[in-house]
C-alpha cells in the first residue's frame, strides 16, 4: 500500500506518467527496438515535435551569435537611458516612469527584437540565454534523476530485505513532501549560503544548486515504478538461471535487469526533462531557483507580471517559449511511448 | 535604521492591477518624474486661508501593511510609527506639522527641552504635573525610567540608542529586570527626572522623542512583549488590536478623552481604522473607489503611473521621509581601497537611469544627507556630474590608470524589489568602465547582517538608510565612523575609518543640530568630495500619499512629515 | 503515518537551521544589533539552546497552538485557521471542475481512440500539462479581466459574507488550476478506460448481451475510475494542505499555500514548520481515505 504524493506539479506527468509507462511490457518478435523505431518514424506528429525541440536547442546554442551580431549587447547590459531612432521617431528604451519599450522586430536593426525589460535589457537575448539555462538544468537534472532512480530501484527491488525497507521508507517520506514546497524550501535555503558537502563547495549563485535540487526531488517518482518492475522481473526464469550460474547480485542487477529496464527509461527520459524544465520555472518564479543575473524564463515571467498592462510582452514571450519547449518534449515523449508499446492504439470495436 | 516595510514577496497580484487599468484611460502616459513635491506645505498648523478651519470628527479607514509589532518598544518600521506614535507620548516629541517644521524637538511629557549641564552630560527634566494615561493612572518620572529599562531588557530594535546613559550597558548585561540603572534618577514626588550620559550626545534627546520611546504606566508596561494587548499611554488616541494578523488584520485608534499633553496635536478624526493586508494593489484600488481613505504604501508596478496621471488631485509625490540610497564601497579591500576606483564608480553612475528603475520616484543626489535633514545643503555643482550627465570616459581612464582593468568585482544586492534591478544596473556600469563584475544576490532578510560582517568581504553593493530621527548624526555616525565599523554587524558597510570624520561626529553630536547645521553640511561635502569619495550616493526615494475623495487634501494632508511620513493627527475630512 | 510526519518535520527543521547565515536573532534585533541585544534576543526566543531542544520546543508549540512567527510575531495557528478557507474553496471548486471535465473528455477520447478527435484531445491535454499555472493565471487575468473586463481582480471574498462574489472571485483561479489537472486526468481516464475494456469481467458483461453504452457506463467507467480516484485523492489532499502555492500567490487568495510561500521566502521558520506538517498530514490522510475507498470500489478486492 503505497503512499503516493501529489501537488499541482507532481501530477504533471510525474506520478501518473511514469507509473503508466512502467506497466507496459515489450512487444516480442523482431527486435523490440527496431519495431519501436519503425513505429516512431510513422508517427509524423511526434517526429515533428522532436524536430521542434532540436530547433529550440539550436536556438539556445545560437544565443551568443544573436547577442553579438544582431543585438549588439549582452544579457545584463542595461540600456536604461538609451534612445532608439526609428525613422523619424525617437523612443526611450525605458521611459522616465520606468515603462520599457515593446517588441521592435527589425525596426531598430535587430536590437530589442522582442522589446526591453524594465532594466533596459534586450528581451530576445535574455530569452535565448534563458533557453540555455532551462535546457542545461532540464537535461542535467533529468540525468541525475534517472541515474539515482535506477540505482535506488535496483537496490531496493532486487536486494530486498533491509535495503528495501530503508529505501522504501525514505521514498515514502519524500513522497508526502509536495514537490514545489520541498523545492522552494531547499532552493531558498541553499541560495543563501550555498552548499558545502565534504570537500565540495557550491557557491550560492551556482546553477548546480537548482540542478541538484530538481534532480533529487523527482527521484522517487521514477524510482517507485522502476522498483515495481524490478520486483516482477526478479521472479522471472532468466534471473533464476543467472543466479544458478553463480552470478553475483551486482552483476545480475546491472547486466541482466538493467537492460530490461531500458525501454521504460527511454520513455521516462523526455518526460523527466520536461518536468525538470517546468519545475525550474516554478522555482525561479518563486525566487528559489536560478539566481539573478542568470536569465531564466521563470524569473522573466515573474518580473513581467508586475508590468503586465503596460508591457505584456514581458510575460507572454518567455511563457510561450517555455510552453513550446515543454510541449515539444511531452509530445515527442508520447510518441516514444506509443512506439514502444502498441497497446495504446487499441480501439473499441463497434458492434 | 528605520525600515520601510514593503510588500513581502516578489509575487504581486496581477488582477488588481488589471481591473484598475480597465477603469481608466490610456495606460501609457509617461508622467514626468515629480521632483517638485505637490502641495507639500510647510505650515505647521491647520487653519488655512481657504475654507476656514479643518473639520473635526469622522472615521476613516487606512490601508497599510501594518505595524511589525504593536508593542511600543518592539516596533521598527515607519508604518508602525505612523500609527503608534499617536498612542504613547514620550518624554519629548516632534512637532506635529509638515515639511521642515516636523523635525523640531518639542517637550512631550516633560515641561520643556532642557539645556544640558556638566559639559553636556547631564539633562534635568521636569515632568508636567497632573498628566494621566488613558486608564486614569498618573504619569510619573519613574515610568520613563521603566521605559528605558524595558527597552534594554527586551533588546528592542532601538535600545542601543540609550547605550550612552550611564550604566545602560551594565544593565543589559545583568539580564535582571530590577537591576539598577544609575544614569536615570527619578524623583516621583517632585516630578524631576535626571539623565546622566557617559559622553555629551544630543542624539539621546532625540531617542526620547521617537515613538519607540513611548511611555506607559510602570505597573502595566511589563517586561514582556505585549503585542495584541497594548498597555495604556498618554497619547491623542487609544489603541485596540482587533486582529494582529499581517494578511488581514485590523487595529482601531479611537480618540483618547483623557489626553492632556498640551504640546502634542489632539487630532481631528474621531477614529482611524487600520486595515492590514499585504496586497498593495488591492489597497490602491480601495483608495480609488473610496473603500479606504488613505494608504501608507506606495502604488507599485503598473499602478504608479496610472494613479499619478488619473488622480492628480488626491495623489502627492515628492521627497518625503528622509532616506538615501547609495552603493557602499568597501574601503578596506581591493579594489575600492584605491581612491581612483572609488572616484571612477562615482563618475560612472547615472541617477537618471536609476530613476527609471524606481518608476520615476527618485530624487537624484550627490549628498549622503537627505533633503529635509537639518544640515543638508545640496552639493552643487555635483563634482561627478557637473552638467548632469555621468562621465564614463573619465571613469574608464581612472580604472585604467589604477591598473584595475579586468579586476573581478562582486556586486552585492538583495531580492527585495527593485534591488535586483539596481544591482544589475551597477554590475553593468562596472563592466562598462573596465571591471569584471558579477552579482551576488541574497535574501533580503539576511542581507544587511551579511554585508555588515567584515568576514563576508563584500566589495560593493546596494545600501540604503532611512533616518531613525531627524539628526544628521544618525546618518554620519552609523554609516561612517570607526566605532560603527567595529560593531558586528555594522551599518558602516564600507568599513570607512577616518579620524577626521570620527572627531567631527563626536564634536557635532554634542550640539543641537540647528546650531551646527553648516558644519554637518561641510562634513557631508567632505565625505562625497573627489578627495575621499567614501561611498556612492545616487538618490532619495520619493514618498507618495494617496487619499480618497473624502479626505481634505489641501488643508489636512499631514504630508510630508519628516518623522512619521504622514502625520495622522493632521488628517481631516472634507 | 506518524513516522512520516515526524521525519518530514525533522527534515524541514534541518533545512532551515543548519544552513548558515540564517540567524533570526540579527533580524529581530533590527537596528540595535549590538552583541548584548542579540544575546538578549537569543535567550528570549531560545536560540541559545541546542538544536534538538529548539526542535522539540517548536514541535510542542505547534501542537499546543502557541507557535509565534519570527517576522510578524503573530500566532501561526490562528493565521492558518484563517487561511484555510480560501484554500479549501480553491481545492473543492477546482477538484469538482477538473474531475467533471476530465471524465467527460477522457471518456470521449477513449470511445474515439485512434481517431482524429482523440488525437486532438490528447494534444490539448498535453498543452494543458505544459503550461505553468502562474503563467496561465496571469494571462487569464489579463485577457479576461483587463481586456474583456468580465472578471474581478484577485483576492478572496469569504463565502459567508457574499456567496456570489466568492464564486466570482474564484472562477479564474479554478480555471487556471484545473487546466493543468484536466490535462493529466483526462489522459488517465482515457488510458484507464482502454485498459479496463479488455478485462474479463467486461467481456462477460457483453456476452450477457448488454449494449455497449450500458457496458460502458455501468461496468467500465466504474472500474476504470478506481485508479483515477486514488490519484485524485492525493492531489486534492495536497492542494488542501497548501500545495497550490503558485495559484494562490498569483491570484492573492490569502490561503495556506501563499502563507507557506511568503514564510519560506522570509525565512520565517515557525510557520514553515507548521505548514509543512500540515500539508504532509493532509496528503497522508487522503491517501489513507483513498486506499480504503479503493478497496471498497474494486469488486475483486471486495469479494476476496
Amino acid at each position: 500500500m503505497a503512499i503516493e504524493p501529489a501537488s499541482e506539479l507532481s501530477s504533471v506527468e510525474g506520478a501518473t506518467g511514469f507509473e503508466a509507462a512502467a506497466e507496459r511490457e515489450h512487444a516480442v518478435g523482431i527486435g523490440p527496438w527496431r519495431l519501436a523505431g519503425r513505429r516512431l518514424r510513422r508517427n509524423k506528429v511526434a517526429l515533428a515535435f522532436g524536430v521542434l525541440f532540436l530547433l529550440l536547442v539550436g536556438l539556445a546554442l545560437a544565443a551568443p551569435l544573436w547577442a553579438k551580431d544582431v543585438a549588439h549587447t549582452t544579457t545584463s547590459a542595461n540600456h536604461l537611458t538609451e534612445i532608439l531612432h526609428e525613422g523619424n521617431k525617437q523612443v526611450y528604451v525605458v521611459s522616465l516612469s520606468g515603462v520599457p519599450v515593446g517588441p521592435q522586430w527589425f525596426a531598430a536593426g535587430g536590437k530589442f527584437f522582442l522589446g526591453a525589460d524594465d532594466n533596459g535589457r534586450d528581451v530576445m537575448v535574455r530569452l535565448l540565454y534563458g533557453a540555455r539555462t532551462s535546457l542545461e538544468i532540464g537535461i542535467a537534472a533529468a540525468l541525475i534523476t534517472t541515474v539515482l532512480a535506477v540505482v535506488v530501484a535496483l537496490f531496493a527491488g532486487y536486494l530486498r530485505g533491509i535495503t528495501d525497507t530503508v529505501l522504501s521508507r525514505i521514498m515514502d517520506i519524500m513522497w508526502a513532501f509536495p514537490v514545489v514546497i520541498l523545492g522552494v524550501a531547499l532552493g531558498t535555503a541553499l541560495s543563501i549560503g550555498g552548499l558545502k558537502v565534504g570537500p565540495v563547495t557550491l557557491q550560492s549563485g551556482s546553477i548546480a544548486i537548482p540542478i541538484l535540487i530538481i534532480g533529487f526531488v523527482y527521484v522517487v517518482y521514477m524510482a517507485r515504478p522502476l522498483r515495481g518492475q524490478v520486483l516482477s522481473m526478479r521472479e522471472k526464469e532468466f534471473i533464476e538461471a543467472a543466479r544458478a550460474q553463480g552470478m553475483g547480485s551486482f552483476r545480475i542487477m546491472f547486466t541482466e535487469i538493467l537492460p530490461n529496464l531500458a525501454s521504460t527509461i527511454v520513455v521516462f527520459f523526455p518526460l523527466a526533462i520536461a518536468n525538470a524544465i517546468l519545475l525550474e520555472a516554478y522555482l525561479s518564479f518563486l525566487g528559489a531557483g536560478v539566481q539573478p543575473p542568470t536569465p531564466s524564463w521563470g524569473e522573466m515571467i515573474s518580473e513581467g507580471i508586475d508590468r503586465i498592462t503596460t508591457a505584456p510582452h514581458l510575460t507572454i514571450v518567455p511563457g510561450l517559449m517555455l510552453v513550446l519547449t515543454v510541449l515539444a518534449l511531452n509530445i515527442f515523449g508520447e510518441g516514444v511511448r506509443d512506439a514502444l508499446d502498441p497497446r495504446s492504439k487499441v480501439r473499441i470495436s463497434d458492434n | 535604521m528605520r525600515k520601510y516595510r514593503g510588500p513581502v514577496a516578489a509575487i504581486v497580484a496581477v488582477a488588481a492591477a488589471l481591473a484598475l487599468a480597465a477603469c481608466g484611460g490610456s495606460s501609457n502616459s509617461s508622467s514626468s518624474s515629480a521632483s517638485g513635491a505637490a502641495s507639500a506645505s510647510s505650515s505647521t498648523s491647520s487653519s488655512s486661508a481657504t475654507g476656514g478651519a479643518p473639520k473635526s470628527g469622522g472615521t476613516i479607514k487606512i490601508g497599510t501593511v501594518g505595524p511589525d509589532s504593536y508593542d511600543p518598544q518592539e516596533y521598527q518600521t515607519v508604518q508602525a510609527d505612523s500609527a503608534l506614535h499617536l498612542v504613547w507620548t514620550g518624554l519629548l516629541a516632534f512637532k506635529d506639522g509638515t515639511g521642515q517644521a516636523s523635525t523640531e524637538l518639542i517637550p512631550g511629557l516633560a515641561e520643556s527641552v532642557p539645556q544640558p549641564t556638566d559639559g553636556g552630560k547631564t539633562y534635568v527634566f521636569q515632568i508636567r504635573p497632573n498628566l494621566h494615561y488613558s486608564d486614569g493612572e498618573p504619569v510619573k518620572p519613574s515610568d520613563v525610567v521603566n521605559m528605558v529599562k524595558r527597552n534594554l531588557f527586551l533588546g528592542g530594535p532601538f535600545s542601543s540608542f540609550y547605550d550612552d546613559i550611564v550604566g545602560a550597558t551594565a544593565y543589559t548585561a545583568a539580564k535582571k529586570q530590577t537591576a539598577p540603572l544609575p544614569g536615570m534618577i527619578a524623583d516621583d514626588a517632585s516630578g524631576k527626572l535626571t539623565i546622566k550620559l557617559v559622553q555629551p550626545d544630543t542624539r539621546v534627546l532625540y531617542a526620547f522623542a521617537i515613538g519607540e520611546a513611548g511611555v506607559g504606566p510602570a505597573s502595566k508596561a511589563i517586561f514582556k512583549n505585549t503585542t495584541g494587548n497594548p498597555f495604556p499611554g498618554d497619547g491623542p488616541y487609544t489603541l485596540k488590536v482587533v486582529n494582529p494578523s499581517p494578511t488581514n488584520g485590523e487595529f482601531i485608534l479611537t480618540k483618547n478623552p483623557k489626553f492632556d499633553v498640551p504640546t502634542v496635536a489632539k487630532g481631528y478624526l474621531d477614529q482611524i481604522d487600520g486595515m492590514v493586508s499585504t496586497n498593495v494593489n488591492t489597497m490602491t484600488e480601495n483608495v480609488i473607489n473610496g473603500t479606504y481613505d488613505y494608504m501608507t504604501e506606495d502604488p507599485v508596478g503598473d499602478l504608479l503611473p496610472q494613479v499619478e496621471s488619473q488622480y492628480k488631485d488626491r495623489f502627492l509625490i515628492g521627497p518625503g521621509y528622509p532616506n538615501t540610497y547609495y552603493f557602499f564601497l568597501n574601503n578596506t579591500i581591493a579594489p575600492f581601497n584605491k581612491l581612483a576606483a572609488r572616484q571612477a564608480v562615482n563618475y560612472a553612475i547615472d541617477p537618471t537611469a536609476l530613476q527609471r528603475i524606481f518608476g520615476g520616484r527618485l530624487h537624484p543626489t550627490c549628498n549622503l544627507l537627505p533633503p529635509g535633514m537639518v544640515g543638508y545643503t545640496a552639493i552643487s555643482p555635483c563634482p561627478w556630474r557637473p552638467n548632469g550627465t555621468p562621465q564614463l570616459s573619465k571613469a574608464q581612464a581612472l580604472v585604467k590608470s589604477a591598473g584595475l582593468t579586468g579586476a573581478p568585482v562582486t556586486v552585492w544586492t538583495n531580492t527585495k524589489d527593485p534591488r535586483p534591478a539596481i544591482g544589475a544596473y551597477l554590475a553593468s556600469v562596472l563592466n562598462q568602465i573596465g571591471f569584471k563584475a558579477t552579482i551576488k544576490s541574497l535574501n533580503q532578510t539576511v542581507y544587511f547582517s551579511t554585508i555588515g560582517d567584515p568576514k563576508s568581504k563584500a566589495q560593493i553593493g546596494f545600501d540604503d538608510w532611512f533616518q531613525d530621527f531627524p539628526h544628521a548624526g544618525d546618518f554620519m555616525g552609523n554609516l561612517l565612523t570607526t566605532a560603527a565599523a567595529k560593531s558586528i554587524p555594522s551599518f558602516n558597510s564600507g568599513f570607512v575609518s577616518d579620524p577626521h570624520i570620527d572627531q567631527q561626529v563626536n564634536a557635532l553630536d554634542a550640539q543641537q543640530p540647528p546650531a551646527v547645521a553648516s558644519q554637518w553640511a561641510a562634513l557631508d561635502a567632505y565625505v562625497n568630495s573627489p578627495t575621499h569619495a567614501y561611498l556612492v550616493p545616487y538618490g532619495n526615494e520619493e514618498d507618495t500619499a494617496f487619499y480618497s475623495t473624502r479626505m481634505n487634501v489641501t488643508q489636512c494632508s499631514g504630508y510630508p512629515n519628516l518623522v512619521h511620513r504622514v502625520d495622522w493627527a493632521l488628517l481631516c475630512l472634507k | 503515518m506518524i513516522a512520516v510526519l515526524f521525519a518530514i518535520s525533522v527534515i524541514t527543521f534541518a533545512i532551515f537551521n543548519v544552513i548558515p547565515n540564517g540567524d533570526p536573532a540579527f533580524r529581530l534585533a533590527g537596528h540595535s544589533a549590538t552583541p548584548a541585544t542579540i544575546a538578549t534576543i537569543r535567550h528570549e526566543w531560545g536560540f541559545d539552546k541546542p538544536v534538538y531542544v529548539q526542535y522539540e520546543k517548536t514541535m510542542e508549540k505547534i501542537f499546543n497552538g502557541t507557535l509565534i512567527s519570527y517576522s510578524t510575531q503573530t500566532n501561526v495557528d490562528t493565521e492558518i485557521r484563517h487561511d484555510i478557507w480560501p484554500t479549501i474553496s480553491l481545492a473543492v471548486g477546482a477538484a469538482l471542475l477538473w474531475m467533471f471535465f476530465a471524465i467527460c473528455l477522457g471518456m470521449y477520447s477513449a470511445l474515439k481512440a485512434g481517431k482524429i478527435s482523440d488525437r486532438f484531445l490528447t494534444a490539448l491535454a498535453l498543452v494543458g500539462i505544459s503550461m505553468p499555472v502562474f503563467w496561465v493565471g496571469a494571462l487569464l487575468s489579463y485577457y479576461l479581466g483587463f481586456k474583456a473586463g468580465i472578471f474581478p481582480n484577485g483576492g478572496y471574498t469569504s463565502l459567508t459574507s457574499n456567496p456570489v462574489q466568492w464564486a466570482w472571485h474564484l472562477i479564474l483561479p479554478w480555471t487556471a488550476l484545473s487546466i493543468l489537472f484536466i490535462g493529466v486526468y483526462s489522459r488517465l481516464v482515457r488510458s484507464s478506460i482502454l485498459d479496463t475494456i479488455n478485462e474479463d469481467f467486461v467481456r462477460t458483461a457483453r456476452s450477457k448481451g448488454l449494449g455497449q453504452r450500458q457496458v460502458l457506463l455501468k461496468h467500465v467507467l466504474r472500474n476504470s475510475l478506481i485508479p483515477v480516484i486514488s490519484l485524485w485523492g492525493l492531489d486534492f489532499g495536497a492542494i488542501i494542505g497548501g500545495g497550490a502555492i503558485v495559484t494562490e500567490s498569483v491570484f492573492n487568495l490569502g490561503g495556506v499555500g501563499q502563507y507557506a510561500a511568503n514564510s519560506i521566502q522570509s525565512l520565517d521558520v515557525p510557520p514553515v514548520m507548521a505548514l509543512t506538517i500540515f500539508i504532509a498530514f493532509f496528503v497522508v490522510l487522503f491517501n489513507t481515505i483513498v486506499d480504503i475507498m479503493y478497496a471498497w470500489l474494486d469488486p475483486r478486492i471486495r469479494l476476496s
